[in-house]
């Protein structure tokens, strides 16, 4: 048991937004940058891992880009279920996307409850004289709702690493006062089963002799 | 007794031509009691033995060696593993003829062996043989001594396996402590386990020296690690592999029936084209389905069809199913029971063709298209409707229309029937989940607490993968089935809808068109038949990884290749990649995926779902759920 907080902990994020707001642009954006090498899977841009080290831990990021047609919306649940994390995208220009972004908060709070940490995120800071969601407002629903709002430009690259480093922070100190309360951890997960007493088996006896 | 017997103070001739009988007797008599205490259980023998010799073999004994208890073999003093071949997918078996692995066992009733082996060789010896009573005397002597012998090492030997299993079975119940296993049954359930699986391997050897080669330079050898838990999975004498039996038997109690009664009826009739859907066959179907009929008399007919056409294996199957064989078995009612047989034998057949040939999974080519359209309103190519369909249907071929209509409403009505009773095959379902899963977790557990080098992440993968493919290799045909039963309304809808988009292309899924990648998804054709050969995958874990994830990559590759080759970088998110996921499903004509995925959801391990096998799942599953709303 001693050990466990030196794991790896593994963290899944769900990105949730209208078409066009930017939300496969800012995970390439987030993930190309970090390293010069690229990092994407071979599944690219829907699919992501990204290993980063938060205040020594270490911890592994499995970004879930999601289709955000909308004939495609009643089906969500089979992505972000049993993820710790959310991103949900909106284009500063379109009201409409801020308005799927409310909607997406509401589904996720109802079916995640308060296990999933909410980052909304109004993408295309890079295009402020066409802004149509006003900034103030989206801070304070995004508060009002248990969120945290971030700005970013995909374009610029600008707000993009805080975003998933402030969320990795968040789901690891998430995690850390869920396991203090004594949550239940699956025993026998992926990792090694740990054995209390590592005494080595009895030594085999040697055959023979009196056969 | 005998010794005395032959005192040479005798010297009488006739009192020598006595004592030789009474010798002879005695030796007989003799050889008859080694015969009886070889068969009798150890503790009989040992308790009549008359002899107990001290010392294993003794060199000082008087007599020479005679040559009948030279043969037979001693008690092997170690016990060597049964030659394996490290890459064999043959289990390993125990060869009856080697002493040490059967004395392994059960040494007590090898020694039995060994001593009845002495006294027929000693019974045929003497028998032949024409020597001195003093020699006969002699030679039983030492027969008599080395069966005691025998016994007393079998017995020592029995003593030494006891402690040793003791010493192993404190040590399996400190393990299994180590798993917190809260259910006090379960936990002793695993400490017996593991306390045999000690004992076992103390005895074989084989896999202690496996296990040995698992690790190289402190890191696990993958290849040899698989094969070496499959090794024991398939072994014949390891607990572990009975495990894997008790479960599979388990499951089949319940599969094996229904899998003789419903295989054939899902099998033939949810597939693509679908052919009982609701209302019945409108008359210009059915007149249709006469055309195909007309024009395909031959099987040599419908191969050419095949070729020209370009048409899945699957529809001809269809189409020659209801022209050929099952509409002439309506008309001739009388003659029903033979053509029945041959329908299944043509069925058979043809999908041993299935197995072998790439199957094109293209939409219907234009000559086609009107033979199966019975939902559509798109308008036909008038080019190529012959003109005899237009043409009055002639009186013999009413018959056929009759037959038709009629065959299909009845596999309707037993496929409604068999709909009918899901929930109980839910419930199986979930039985046989059940025990499945059971031993997934148990086979797991007991792999990583005994043998230490599996204790690791990528000893955890390894151990996935052969658990896997061990448990639904020989159980993964039924286990289809019963998941087809259970989802048999969503998997019947599946197959009108695959149906309905047999001559629709990539534009009819909403696909952006910068990746219709210029041939209006073509190009996607051979991840089509990928995603085909999920059925014959038994593994969920392989499913997910050969299919599902490779059917992701290769779209990704396949778009990349194609503006790599334009210099140009276009990058494919979700949004691009769930429409053409949903393209290639419904291509795909498996109505079976609504099977396949829930396999794949029920058994791929909670830790895999985060990764990318995860992902790939959950877009297919989307994509399924997608085309269900069609």
């Amino acid at each position: 048991m001693a050990g466990a907080q030196n794991r790896t902990s593994s963290f899944k994020i769900v990105l949730l937004g209208e078409g066009c707001v930017g939300k496969t642009s800012l995970v390439l954006r987030y993930v190309e940058d970090k390293f010069n090498d690229k990092h994407y899977s071979t599944l690219q841009a829907s699919f992501l891992t990204k290993k980063l080290n938060i205040n020594g831990s270490r911890v592994s990021l499995a970004i879930w880009d999601t289709a955000g047609q909308e004939r495609f919306h009643a089906l969500g649940p089979i992505y972000y279920r049993d993820s710790q994390g959310a991103i949900l995208v909106y284009d500063i220009t379109d009201e409409d996307s801020f308005e799927k972004v409310k909607m997406w908060v509401k589904e996720l709070r109802k079916m995640l409850g308060n296990a999933v940490q909410l980052c909304i995120v109004g993408n295309k800071i890079d295009k402020e004289k066409e802004r149509h969601v006003a900034a103030a407002a989206a801070e304070e629903y995004a508060k009002s709702v248990g969120a945290k709002h971030y700005h970013s430009s995909a374009k610029l690259n600008k707000g993009v690493e805080e975003l998933f480093v402030d969320l990795s922070k968040r789901m690891l100190q998430k995690k850390l006062s869920s396991d203090e309360s004594g949550s239940d951890r699956a025993v026998g997960g992926r990792g090694s089963v740990v054995i209390a007493d590592d005494s080595a088996a009895p030594a085999t006896q040697k055959k023979g002799g009196c056969c | 007794m005998i010794q005395t017997l032959l005192s040479p103070d005798q010297q009488n001739v006739t009192q020598r031509l006595e004592l030789a009988k009474l010798a002879n007797l005695c030796s007989e008599r003799i050889v008859n009691f080694c015969e009886l205490q070889a068969a009798l259980p150890l503790k009989n023998g040992m308790v009549e033995s008359p002899a107990k010799p001290t010392s294993p073999i003794s060199p000082q004994s008087p007599l020479s060696t005679p040559e009948t208890t030279r043969r037979p073999a001693h008690f092997p003093t170690s016990l060597q593993s049964p030659s394996l071949e490290r890459r064999s997918s043959k289990s390993p078996s125990v060869d009856m003829s080697d002493g040490a692995v059967l004395a392994a066992v059960d040494p007590i009733k090898y020694a039995k062996i060994l001593n009845q082996r002495m006294v027929e060789h000693l019974k045929k010896r003497l028998e032949k043989m024409e020597c001195s009573p003093q020699r006969r005397a002699n030679m039983t002597q030492e027969l008599f001594r080395k069966i005691s012998e025998n016994n007393e090492k079998a017995k020592l030997m029995q003593e030494q396996q006891r402690r040793r299993q003791q010493q192993l079975k404190s040590y399996a119940d400190k393990r299994t402590r180590a798993l917190n296993l809260k259910d006090p049954a379960k936990k002793k359930e695993h400490e017996e386990w593991l306390a045999s699986i000690l004992i076992h391997d103390d005895k074989f050897k084989w896999p202690l020296s496996l296990k040995s080669q698992l690790k190289h330079e402190n890191k696990l050898d993958v290849s040899a690690a698989n094969d070496f838990c499959t090794t024991i999975l398939r072994s014949t004498t390891h607990p572990m592999s009975d495990i894997v039996k008790t479960c599979h038997s388990k499951v089949k109690t319940v599969t094996d029936p229904l899998h003789e009664k419903y295989s054939t009826l899902v099998s033939d009739a949810v597939l693509v084209p679908y052919l009982y859907s609701e209302p019945l066959l409108s008359d210009e179907a059915v007149a249709k389905l006469e055309v195909l009929a007309d024009s395909s008399p031959e099987e040599n007919t419908f191969s050419t069809v095949e070729e020209n056409c370009n048409v899945s294996v699957d529809e001809i199957k269809l189409a020659k199913y209801m022209t050929d064989k099952e509409i002439s078995k309506l008309i001739n009612d009388d003659k029903a029971g033979d053509t029945q047989g041959d329908a299944q034998q043509e069925v058979d057949a043809q999908q041993e063709v299935d197995a072998q040939q790439e199957v094109a999974v293209s939409s219907f080519d234009d000559e086609m298209d009107y033979l199966f359209d019975s939902e559509d309103d798109e308008v036909l190519n008038d080019k190529v409707v012959p003109d005899d369909v237009t043409s009055p249907v002639v009186p013999g071929k009413l018959n056929n229309l009759a037959a038709a209509d009629e065959l299909a409403s009845k596999i309707r009505n037993e496929l409604d029937e068999v709909e009918g009773q899901s929930a109980a095959f839910k419930k199986q379902l979930s039985t046989v989940t059940g025990y499945l899963h059971e031993t997934m977790h148990c086979l797991s557990r007991l792999f990583r607490l005994a043998y230490e080098p599996l204790n690791s992440e990528e000893g955890y993968d390894v151990i996935n993968t052969a658990v896997q493919e061990c448990l639904f290799s020989d159980i993964g045909d039924q286990l289809q089935i019963l998941y087809r039963l259970a989802n048999l309304k969503k998997e019947r809808k599946m197959a009108e809808i695959m149906t309905s988009f047999i001559e629709k292309d990539i534009s009819h899924m909403q696909v952006n068109e910068k990746w219709y990648l210029d041939t209006r998804g073509e190009c996607y054709n051979h991840l089509v038949s990928h995603l085909r050969r999920i059925t014959a995958i038994h593994s969920p874990l392989e499913k997910a990884l050969s299919c599902t994830v490779r059917l992701h990559a290769g779209v990704v590759e396949t778009a990349e290749a194609f503006y790599a080759a334009k210099h140009k970088q276009e990058p494919m998110g979700a949004d691009d990649l769930l429409p053409i996921i949903c393209y290639i499903v419904v291509k795909s004509q498996i109505p079976q995926i609504i099977s396949q995925c829930n396999i794949m959801a029920d058994f791929i391990p909670p830790e895999y779902m985060m990764e990318q096998e995860g992902y790939c799942l959950s877009t297919v599953q989307t994509a399924v759920e997608y085309l269900l709303t069609l």
